[in-house]
């Protein structure tokens, strides 16, 4: 399998707290992973390193091959990025929002956009701070996937939405871009929800990833215990 | 991408740019509906000019990363495909331009409002110095706290933080450099310093925070505070140093240029020229063909009387490097025996808290006629004293005049009976707009202290109001009914007038020594000459095409009268033309520099000092031999 993105030995601190020290993983091409971990731990902390949004302490983040510097514009254009929260600029119109993103973006994918908007039931007129959190989410997937990145990157995007809109929507969107190559990496402390569609599995716990592993090869371990689940597996690691 | 967050930017603060043309348009209609409240209007204006948009600067800059601090938007925005150099660039960019936008309405309001450009231009260039203008003030100041606020508003949501940080950082830089760095300069210049030499650190400061923030923005971590801040203290504190030494060195090489070599004051007496610079008193005798100091006196404008065998100079004292005291010397023309007339600044002296600008010799020599500032009154008034040569036998009058409309005050001659100087008080521009108010000719009695009005609305035109030698007459300009310039001699004692000449222009005049013609250029063609003896014009020529350059004409007798000399542009070149007693043209030299350079005129025997007053020196043009020399 190859890889597309890899951290090495990252570290980062808030003052005097250490988030984590000496943090390596790699992301595999075209695959689904999944990163858990108990709020605080630090989730936040480094996709927002990975994602280039903030520096880290120490250490590197090696993408198609090449170090990235902090603040590295073109590496950007090949990542999408879905925060925690849905922070969008709120006065902005949905259409206005499109448009800003599309002058970033060489391979952006107007039609797509529109497609998208179509199919997640948005306006483009419609103003971002009127729009619910579930549409929130879908506005920054449809930005996401019409710059057609290479790397998908979700900061636990789904805490607050209605179950069913969470479960559907994520099984689907993520399988398609899953399926067209593209890496996906998805933070969550909801752990029921990377279940059905995971691939690689991360936890992170104490500063420090306790499981680096294919799910699969995790979950065919624990077969036969019961119960077997991913939230049983990744209690066992986090308590 | 620049484009894209240059237009964000821009719908993001639409709001502040309406804010602030309603505050304009407050502004006009101020002016169009209160016309007549003319205290109400300069405090207004003075108010929108040096705190609203300055006010509006530190919003638009305070607000610079507002947006980005709504709902965490900074994570989305910095995660985006762009530089963050570009995010700074592009947002600095959109800010200046709506401030742009926001001044280019208040400079289109000054200019089409009635009224309010005069307003300004009083408000404005005395006080500040320095060539800095009420509205130029107002615009740096708009400028320089947009820049220190945006160079901010990275640090912190709390934009109430930033504008109270902004102003803390400005008033903080402005106390410091006015408490201690311009009395530092003041004291090693040996001038009082304007606000307006601080020019160089308005600039380098602010950039230094704006160059401190985009680097600390391109390296830092936006999601930590404290963080943030300690990067941009670390990039700003030694920008801030270099800023300040640039500054410093800027600062003292202007003030060096500006002030260092300027010629305030040229008098001629006898076959000497005496002239005053920042820090000396020279003197240039044209027989030895030598220059020398004879004193060395520090003033920003230094200011000579010569009568006699004596020269009366202005010489500053500083005290505790703030306080600047203008004291009154005299010393012989040789330089010797220089003395203080009277300390301005010591408590016990009768001098104390007056401030002279414009002094006499007495023709017997044996006092000193002087107008000065009583600032020992609040507020300080006007008043003419008179003092020994030897510092005793002080006497003060004061002048009953409107305090607040006079500008100026200069000795042009003294009165025929020997009682008192001629005075000639001039208003400054907001009085002769507003109040109608003239200048005024008057006789000074210095043993009644009285005064008594000679002429009044009579032009200023350089050098003053020229008093004959026999002290019988005075010329002066006035204007007709018909709006038309007189040139008209008057008779000091009888005050009987007689017109000279009737133009649409007077531009020069200048008696003889002997004070028996007056020779001058009227309508900036027709040269004429005057004879008070026969009372009439003897003699005049028209020029064709007369060009006296930049400056305007010069003119001055050479050769004990039998002369004249002038200046003149032909083809873009320029001459000293020298026309003989019948006004025909003897020879023209061509002037060693360039002719738009040359002011002040002034004739001894066959020679001419030449003023070059855009560079400050002085030149000698030896009419015998077509030489020049270059004096100082």
């Amino acid at each position: 399998m190859s890889q597309v993105l890899s951290v090495a030995n990252l570290a980062k601190s808030f003052g005097r707290k250490t988030v984590f020290e000496d943090l390596s993983l790699s992301l595999g091409k075209g695959k689904v992973h999944g990163l858990l971990g108990r709020n605080g731990e630090g989730k936040t902390t480094l996709i927002r390193i990975i994602a280039g949004v903030i520096p880290a302490d120490r250490g590197e983040v090696i993408y198609d091959s090449r170090a990235v510097r902090f603040g590295d514009a073109a590496y950007k254009r090949d990542i999408g990025y879905i925060p925690e929260a849905p922070f969008f600029f709120s006065a902005m119109k949905v259409g206005e929002l499109l448009d800003f993103n599309a002058a970033f973006y060489p391979r952006w994918d107007g039609r797509r956009a529109g497609e998208l908007l179509g199919l997640f039931g948005l306006d483009r007129g419609a103003r971002i701070r009127t729009l619910s959190r579930g549409l929130k989410l879908k506005l920054g997937f449809a930005v996401a996937l019409a710059a057609r990145p290479g790397l998908l990157i979700l900061d636990d995007p789904t805490s607050g939405i209605d179950v069913p809109t969470r479960q559907d929507f994520l099984r689907d969107v993520i399988r398609e871009l899953a399926d067209a190559g593209t890496t996906v990496l998805f933070a969550t402390h909801m752990v029921h929800e990377l279940e059905r569609i995971v691939e690689r599995l991360f936890i992170l716990h104490g500063g420090r990833l306790v499981l680096d592993e294919d799910y699969e090869t995790v979950r065919r371990r624990y077969e036969g215990q019961s119960p077997a689940g991913l939230e049983d597996i990744f209690r066992s690691f986090v308590s | 991408m620049f484009v894209k967050i240059f237009r964000r930017e821009w719908k993001d603060k639409l709001d502040l740019l309406i804010f602030a043309c309603a505050g304009i348009l407050l502004h006009i209609l101020a002016f169009l509906l209160l016309p007549e409240r003319r205290d109400l209007l300069d405090i207004l204006t003075g108010a929108m000019t040096v705190i609203f948009l300055p006010f509006i600067g530190l919003l638009l800059g305070a607000g610079g990363f507002a947006a980005e601090f709504k709902d965490d938007a900074w994570a989305y925005l910095f995660s985006r495909p762009v530089k963050r150099s570009t995010i700074w660039l592009a947002k600095y960019a959109a800010l200046l331009t709506i401030l742009a936008a926001v001044l280019l309405a208040f400079s289109a309001a000054v200019r089409v409002v009635p009224g309010l450009s005069g307003t300004v231009a009083d408000l404005g260039i005395n006080d500040l110095g320095g060539g800095l203008s009420l509205m130029s003030l107002g615009f740096l100041l708009s400028w320089v706290l947009l820049t220190i606020g945006f160079s901010l508003s990275f640090l912190t949501e709390r934009q109430y933080a930033v504008v109270f940080l902004s102003f803390l950082i400005w008033a903080a830089l402005a106390f410091g450099v006015f408490r201690f760095w311009m009395p530092l300069l003041a004291s090693h210049v040996g001038n009082p310093m304007s606000p307006g030499v601080l020019f160089p650190f308005t600039i380098l400061i602010p950039a230094a925070l704006a160059v401190a923030s985009l680097w600390a923005l391109l390296r830092t971590d936006f999601s930590q505070p404290a963080r943030k801040a300690r990067d941009f203290a670390k990039f700003a504190a030694p920008l801030l140093i270099t800023a300040l030494i640039l500054g410093t060195i800027w600062t003292t090489a202007r003030v060096s240029r500006e002030i260092g070599r300027r010629i305030f004051e040229l008098q001629v007496q006898g076959s000497s020229a005496y002239f005053a610079t920042p820090g000396k008193i020279l003197r240039f005798d044209a027989e030895g063909g030598r220059l020398r100091t004879i004193a060395r006196a520090r003033a920003p404008w230094g200011r000579i009387a010569v009568g006699g065998d004596k020269v009366v100079f202005i010489k500053y004292a500083f005290e505790t490097r703030r306080n600047v005291f203008a004291d009154l010397w005299m010393m012989n023309t040789d330089g010797s025996g220089a003395a203080s007339l009277g300390v301005t600044s010591r408590k016990g002296s009768p001098f104390f808290g007056l401030h002279p600008v414009s002094f006499q010799i007495s023709p017997d020599g044996q006092g000193v006629v002087f107008a000065a500032k009583n600032f020992r009154e609040r507020p300080a008034r006007w008043l003419i004293g008179s003092v020994k040569t030897d510092g005793t036998g002080l006497e003060a009058f004061p002048l009953d005049i409107d305090e607040a409309s006079w500008a100026w005050i200069h000795f042009v001659g003294w009165s025929p009976d020997g009682r008192g100087p001629l005075v000639y008080l001039f208003p400054d521009g907001r009085a002769m707009r507003e109040a109608a108010a003239v200048s005024r000719l008057v006789r000074f009695d210095l043993e009644t202290g009285s005064s008594e009005l000679l002429a009044e609305n009579t032009h200023f035109i350089h050098p003053i109001l020229n008093l004959s030698v026999s002290r019988q007459f005075v010329a002066l300009v006035s204007r007709s009914e018909a709006d038309q310039r007189l040139l008209v001699l008057m008779d000091i004692t009888s005050r009987e007038r007689r017109e000279v000449v009737r133009a649409d222009s007077i531009e020069w005049y200048r008696w003889t020594d002997d004070g028996n013609r007056l020779a001058f250029l009227a309508g900036k063609r027709r040269l004429g000459v005057y004879s008070s003896a026969e009372k009439r014009v003897i003699i005049s020529r028209e020029f064709e095409n007369f060009d006296p350059g930049r400056l305007g004409p010069a003119l001055t007798w050479v050769r004990e009268g039998a002369g004249l000399a002038l200046k003149v542009v032909r083809n873009g070149a320029g001459y000293l033309v020298e026309l003989d007693g019948d006004l025909s043209e003897q020879q023209a030299m061509p002037f060693p520099f360039d002719v738009n350079e040359a002011g002040y005129l002034v004739g001894i025997g066959a020679s001419v000092f030449v003023l070059n007053s855009d560079k400050d020196q002085l030149w000698l043009a030896d009419l015998d031999t077509g030489a020049w020399r270059k004096i100082y």
